[in-house]
């Protein structure tokens, strides 16, 4: 069903979850297919950040009951590099393009927003804030000022809409929303992983190259759609919901609890049609 | 890096089993799968069966299972050998014939082609379930009448049993309980010496490094077909990251098989290895 999303018309309510899908490397192993049946109604790319990086050290993945817990260390080729060689490819997509960008400190997220804002094809800007400020070692998006203070820097610098990525890692989510979105931001979403630790069978020892990692997949589908519900309450800005959603149903779960978007990330690695597959189901449950 | 890879259909599939047998201790699955006929030696398939994945005792296996192709006849026949080392391929030896099977692939690159009219003599080297990619390399290269030389290590007679349907094959055992006694590596050191010029190679990450050791003192050409734990094998996670000289590649996509020349040394990429 096509959806209004800030003003942007979009041809359903599905969109993937940033880092869970390459429309690059997909092209190479399913051919033109992949693009020009585009799983999702908007892609949402992986964040990007202002340096190259190689991202974490292996083992990165770890597999839990209906879950993964992943250490990959947001590995990406830069902004400049992502410019060059990603984006002229990104926007043959049938789809608009919501960039993802974190920033390591108030000038890198300037620089970001200040590239992306002026692209083509691009209709919103998502601001990955689980990361920690370099200057206070808070995770940003666990900390209402320190989170309004960050919108507040990029806000002048783009009339796109500015989505803020929650993590659920913080106290109040709902309360980080209400100073994002008081900051000037256009939509929220959420939930990024949850924090999680798995251990070496044989050594007890964490298994994960970046120590922790975090967590995804439908074990933590519950606490995403309780924290989207208490978000949704809390601000009037539209959300995408997001966390274990792996069918229609859940999908419109999300959308009951007031999300008007819904992202779906793991579920696309056991199917890279997933997408599809939940935005017909979902098509279906709203038809009923 | 080859990008005339096969292509594979976009999307998850169901597939029927059409036989399964045992091979040493592995398991042969054979499917029938007409929506990809063509997948090239090296390649592999995202596998997990229809029923029973998911919500068993503990909760795995959940993800699908990286698994290479063992033959294929050309037509959508193809077959896969199962090493049972954890609850995913516990679960895949247990299929029976008219099961289903839900596969993503063919993934990946797959070895390079091999020329009848290339000079250089291939050596294939197998240590282990390193078989299956080797096996299917050696079929394609007997259907195009490429000679090679066939190595194939593995621990104990028990194992070696698999190599029982390829009498030209050089065998050698840890336990010397069948063939020769001792790694693949003096075979494969004999066979360099007596012409061979590439090297194909699969098997436990220790195996591939000695032969990646040999084949550099040797400036001898090598490909080899590596393993990494892996969410999605379509480039999607990050999860299958892998160390070469120029700087951490995606497994799924820019491999399994990369060439020597990019591998500064093979290590596991698991904490425990499966092996
Ligand atoms: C390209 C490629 C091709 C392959 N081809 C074949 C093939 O042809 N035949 C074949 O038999 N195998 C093949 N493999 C290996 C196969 O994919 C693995 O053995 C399989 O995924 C193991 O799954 P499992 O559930 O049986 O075992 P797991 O329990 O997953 O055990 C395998 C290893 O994973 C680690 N591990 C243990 N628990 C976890 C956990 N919770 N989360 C993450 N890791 C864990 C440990 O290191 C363990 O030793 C291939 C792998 C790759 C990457
Ligand atoms: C392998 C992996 C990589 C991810 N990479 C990113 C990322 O680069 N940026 C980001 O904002 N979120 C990232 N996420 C979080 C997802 O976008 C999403 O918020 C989360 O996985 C919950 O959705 P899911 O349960 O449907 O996967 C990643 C998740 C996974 C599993
Ligand atoms: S397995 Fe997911 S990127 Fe390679």
């Amino acid at each position: 069903m096509s959806v209004n999303f800030c003003g942007v018309e979009l041809a359903h309510e599905v969109v993937n979850a940033s880092g869970t899908f390459d429309p690059l490397a997909a092209r190479r192993t399913f051919g033109e297919v992949a693009f020009t049946d585009f799983p999702f109604s908007a892609h949402v790319t992986k964040t990007i950040t202002v340096a190259a990086r190689q991202g974490n050290r292996p083992p990165r993945l770890w597999e839990a009951p209906t879950s993964l817990i992943n250490s990959i260390g947001l590995p990406n080729k830069g902004i400049d590099r992502w410019l060059e060689e990603d984006y002229p490819e990104l926007r043959k997509l049938p789809v608009p393009l919501i960039v993802n960008v974190m920033g390591f400190d108030t000038d890198e997220l300037l620089k970001l927003v200040g590239v992306v804002t002026g692209l083509e094809d691009v209709v919103a800007i998502e601001l990955n804030v689980s990361c920690p400020n370099v200057e206070t070692g808070t995770i940003i998006g666990s900390d209402p000022d320190e989170c309004a203070r960050t919108v507040d820097a990029v806000r002048g610098l783009t009339t796109l809409p500015l989505i803020v990525k929650l993590t659920p890692n913080a106290t109040d989510p709902a309360a980080v929303a209400i100073a994002a979105s008081e900051a000037g931001a256009d939509a929220i979403s959420m939930i990024n992983t949850l924090r999680g630790l798995a251990l070496d069978p044989a050594t007890l020892e964490p298994w994960l190259g970046g120590g922790t990692g975090g967590v995804s997949g439908p074990g933590v589908r519950a606490v995403a759609l309780a924290q989207t519900a208490s978000v949704c309450a809390a601000v009037s800005i539209p959300i995408i919901g997001m966390g274990g959603v792996d069918s229609g149903a859940s999908a419109n779960e999300f959308l009951a609890v007031g999300a008007t978007l819904v992202a779906v990330g793991t579920a696309s690695f056991t199917d890279p049609m997933a997408g599809s597959r939940i935005a017909g189901e979902l098509a279906g449950l709203r038809q009923l | 890096m080859s990008d005339s890879r096969p292509i594979a259909p976009f999307g998850r599939r169901s597939v029927s089993i059409v036989e399964t047998r045992s091979l040493g201790l592995y398991q042969v699955i054979k499917v029938q799968d007409d929506a990809a006929p063509l997948v090239r030696p090296g390649q592999f398939h995202m596998l997990s069966t229809t029923v029973g994945w998911g919500g068993e005792t503990g909760g795995r296996p959940w993800l699908g299972r990286a698994i290479s192709f063992l033959s294929t006849d050309g037509a959508g026949g193809i077959e896969f050998l199962v090493d049972g080392v954890g609850p995913g391929t516990h679960r895949l030896s247990s299929l029976k014939s008219g099961d289903q099977l839900d596969l993503v692939g063919p993934l990946g690159n797959g070895f390079p082609e091999v020329g009848s009219s290339d000079q250089t003599k291939p050596c294939l080297v197998a240590g282990g379930i390193g078989l299956a990619p080797i096996l299917a390399l050696s079929q394609r290269l007997e259907l195009d009448g490429v000679e090679h030389d066939l190595i194939l290590g593995f621990r104990n007679a028990e194992f070696a049993g698999a190599a029982r349907d390829w009498p030209n094959a050089s065998v050698s055992t840890d336990d010397g309980s069948v063939g020769e006694q001792g790694t693949v590596i003096a075979p494969l050191t004999r066979a360099l010496d007596s012409g061979s010029r590439t090297v194909y190679a699969c098997g436990p990450p220790l195996m591939l490094e000695a032969v990646r050791a040999l084949c550099d003192e040797t400036n001898t050409p090598a490909w080899f077909a590596m393993e990494a734990p892996m969410a999605c094998g379509f480039g999607a996670c990050f999860g299958c990251a892998v160390e070469t000289k120029d700087g951490i590649v995606r497994l799924c996509v820019d491999g399994p098989v990369l060439s020597g020349s990019v591998l500064a040394g093979i290590s596991s990429t698991g904490r425990v290895d499966a092996q």
